[in-house]
């Protein structure tokens, strides 16, 4: 974006791009920042839920990334697209939360946390919502970078290249990923193309993945 | 060991959106389960995709959720920034 159009200004911010609008915000534009954050909350949301697999920590990570976004805006590099550097951002300030809530408490004594494995309200109506869903099925048969890179290649449009950017990896790596994804899924194809034919039949009531896993973390001093 | 090999090379062309080069659509004709998992890969890739643009459009479903999250960033951000007087 040159000097021009920031000088007359974008009227409609819903017509600009995201590059755009990151460039005005770099500029000091608040209201292109609120625009960017209505934009990317729902896209960052539905990435993290699934790779955090609860909703309330994706929403804290959510708004960290945003703040994040905004404290980082000055060494986005315009020439390139959005979506790589917010999801990179994103994935790290996940992987953060993540290793955070793993380390041991101060007391010194052993505490056992269980994670309550039941899904929230919310989680459980958009569980439902989503259960006859491709996504889904691929979340629970797939490890969570294969489906990220998956995600990010179908939902956000963007390159290997820029795929590596955004999970930190080399192309050749998320190549790999990307294959070892679709050789896992391609053969539930037909089995979930039946499953949604059957608008009765949920797919979340069918053994297409290994079992589900509770994780049992030990804190020791 | 070959085959998958030129499986990883059909599973590259749908990465970068790319039909097979013509030596290998050649060869997946040729060996049927080459062909099948070519076909199979790219029933899934339409269906990905498909379902990949179903979600970008419903995402403003969650409205509710997400006004939460981005109230308190921007409400967070607006602090930050009377803070360094930006605004």
């Amino acid at each position: 974006m040159n000097d021009s159009s920031l000088a007359t200004g974008i009227t409609n911010l819903h017509a600009a791009s995201e590059e755009d609008l990151a460039c005005r915000v770099q500029r000091g534009c608040d209201d292109s920042f609120t625009e960017l954050a209505q934009r990317l909350q729902p896209r960052l949301l539905f990435v993290l839920r699934r790779r955090l697999g609860h909703y309330t920590d994706a929403e804290d990570v959510a708004q960290k990334t945003l703040l994040r976004v905004f404290e980082k805006i000055h060494l986005y590099d315009t020439a390139k697209n959005f979506s790589p550097w917010l999801f990179a951002i994103a994935l790290r300030v996940a992987t953060d939360h993540h290793r955070k809530k793993q380390l041991p408490t101060t007391s010194g004594e052993a505490e056992l946390v269980v994670e309550d494995p039941r899904p929230s309200p919310t989680q459980e109506f958009l569980d439902q919502e989503r259960s006859n869903d491709l996504w889904t099925l691929a979340e629970r048969i797939l490890k969570p970078d294969q489906w990220t890179a998956l995600w990010l290649l179908y939902g956000e449009g963007q390159t290997v290249r820029e795929i590596a950017q955004s999970l930190n990896r080399t192309s050749v790596s998320v190549r790999v990923l990307l294959h070892r994804a679709r050789k896992t899924l391609a053969p539930h194809l037909a089995k979930f193309a039946e499953a949604d034919s059957n608008q009765t039949t949920d797919i979340t009531s069918m053994d297409f993945a290994q079992p589900t896993t509770y994780h049992v973390a030990r804190a020791e001093s | 060991m070959i085959r998958r090999l030129l499986e990883f090379c059909i599973s590259r062309s749908l990465d970068d959106g790319t039909p097979l080069p013509g030596w290998l659509h050649a060869i997946a004709q040729r060996d049927a389960r080459l062909r099948g998992f070519a076909d199979q890969t790219s029933q899934l890739d339409a269906a990905l995709r498909k379902s990949a643009a179903q979600h970008r459009q419903s995402m403003n479903a969650d409205e509710w959720a997400n006004n939460r999250v981005s109230n308190t960033a921007n409400n967070t951000v607006a602090d930050t920034a009377a803070d360094r007087g930006a605004w």
